[in-house]
């Protein structure tokens, strides 16, 4: 799993599933901080239809950490002010990119969260679907 | 407590550029340097100074005799700290040179001096020394100091031609922070004429 689907699934489920991962990891190894979680602001760059070219929307706030997991970096970002999450999310990242061996019990919990989010997400588009109005026009 | 990035890395900046603007003068790196806590394999002090130079804008290169492959560790930890992404030597933005070992003689010629309508488009260098307190000593001229000014810079005998050379055409040229072994910190910039004066008796 990459660390963008690992990502997006951590901040859009369960968020005591990012807690169980951290707290398996400390409990494991030393976790030295690089950078205590802290907010900034990112541009967001998106590219227009129109003409395809790069432009600003604007800025987010984000919250970032970093923390050192057996010497491999750790880098959590996420939108909002969010410092417990971004601090898990870097320390699971860390965890990642030095392939400790607990990540590889990860990929069950988090394809199982994932599910959760396919299923709520669904159930919101039934909701929404439910409203959707049927438009007939006559031609004269 | 882990260093401040607002905090932390203003009042360094303050010090970086009362080091650059009265060369010669000593500013101490150490009380923000404790704040770290991290083993770096360099002082502490050289990694405040990276997290106020180095951003996703600027690029760097550190530079080493590297019989250890630290270079390439040392390397990948400071792009994803900072986010700086990394050039070779005669394109980066700043060189570092985090060993004491390294050779700043060989380097020099190859480094961004800039040009004449964008001289500021030159290499900083940010090296490591092993003292600002004891070693050879050199006279400083140039803006920023009155008169002239005794230094004592550890292996700086080894460079002062070198850097004279690469200064020689004003305003291309590439300035220098020295950090020692306590957190010392001494800026060289392009302008200050170095001296070496040879220690007494023979």
């Amino acid at each position: 799993m990459n660390r963008r689907r690992r990502t997006e699934i951590l901040i859009r489920g369960d968020r005591s599933l990012a807690e169980d991962l951290c707290r398996g990891v400390e409990e494991l190894v030393k976790i030295q901080v690089i950078e205590d979680p802290n907010d900034g602001l990112v541009m967001i760059k998106m590219r227009e239809s129109a003409q395809n070219t790069l432009f600003y929307l604007g800025e987010m706030l984000v919250t970032e950490a970093k923390v050192l997991v057996e010497g491999h970096v750790g880098l959590g970002i996420v939108q909002g002010h969010e410092p417990e999450l971004a601090y898990q999310l870097a320390v699971i990242d860390g965890a990642f990119n030095g392939a400790l061996a607990l990540t590889k019990e990860w990929l069950k919990p988090l394809e199982e969260s994932a599910r959760a989010i396919q299923q709520a997400q669904a159930q919101e588009e039934a909701q929404l679907l439910k409203t959707r109005v049927n438009f007939e026009t006559m031609d004269v | 407590m882990t260093l401040d990035l607002v905090h932390d890395v203003q009042e360094a900046f303050r010090k970086m550029l009362s080091a650059m603007s009265f060369p010669g003068s000593i500013e101490s790196l150490a009380a923000t340097a404790s704040k770290v806590g991290l083993e770096l394999g360099y002082h502490p002090g050289i990694f405040v100074l990276l997290r106020v130079l180095l951003d996703a804008e600027v690029t760097f290169c550190v530079v080493g005799k590297d019989t250890t492959g630290l270079v390439e560790t040392w390397s990948q930890f400071i792009s994803q700290v900072t986010y700086a992404p990394r050039a070779p030597l005669d394109l980066a933005d700043f060189v570092l040179l985090l060993e004491e070992e390294a050779s700043l003689v060989s380097l020099l010629p190859r480094m961004k001096e800039g040009d004449l309508v964008d001289p500021q488009r030159s290499a900083t260098v940010v090296m490591s020394v092993e003292s600002l307190v004891e070693g050879d000593t050199l006279s400083l001229q140039g803006p920023g100091i009155p008169n002239s000014k005794s230094v004592k810079i550890s292996g700086a005998k080894d460079w002062v031609k070198a850097r004279a050379h690469k200064n020689r055409e004003f305003p291309l040229g590439v300035d220098i922070f020295l950090v020692d072994r306590r957190g010392n910190l001494m800026a060289l910039p392009r302008t200050t004429q170095m001296q070496l004066i040879p220690s007494g008796g023979s």
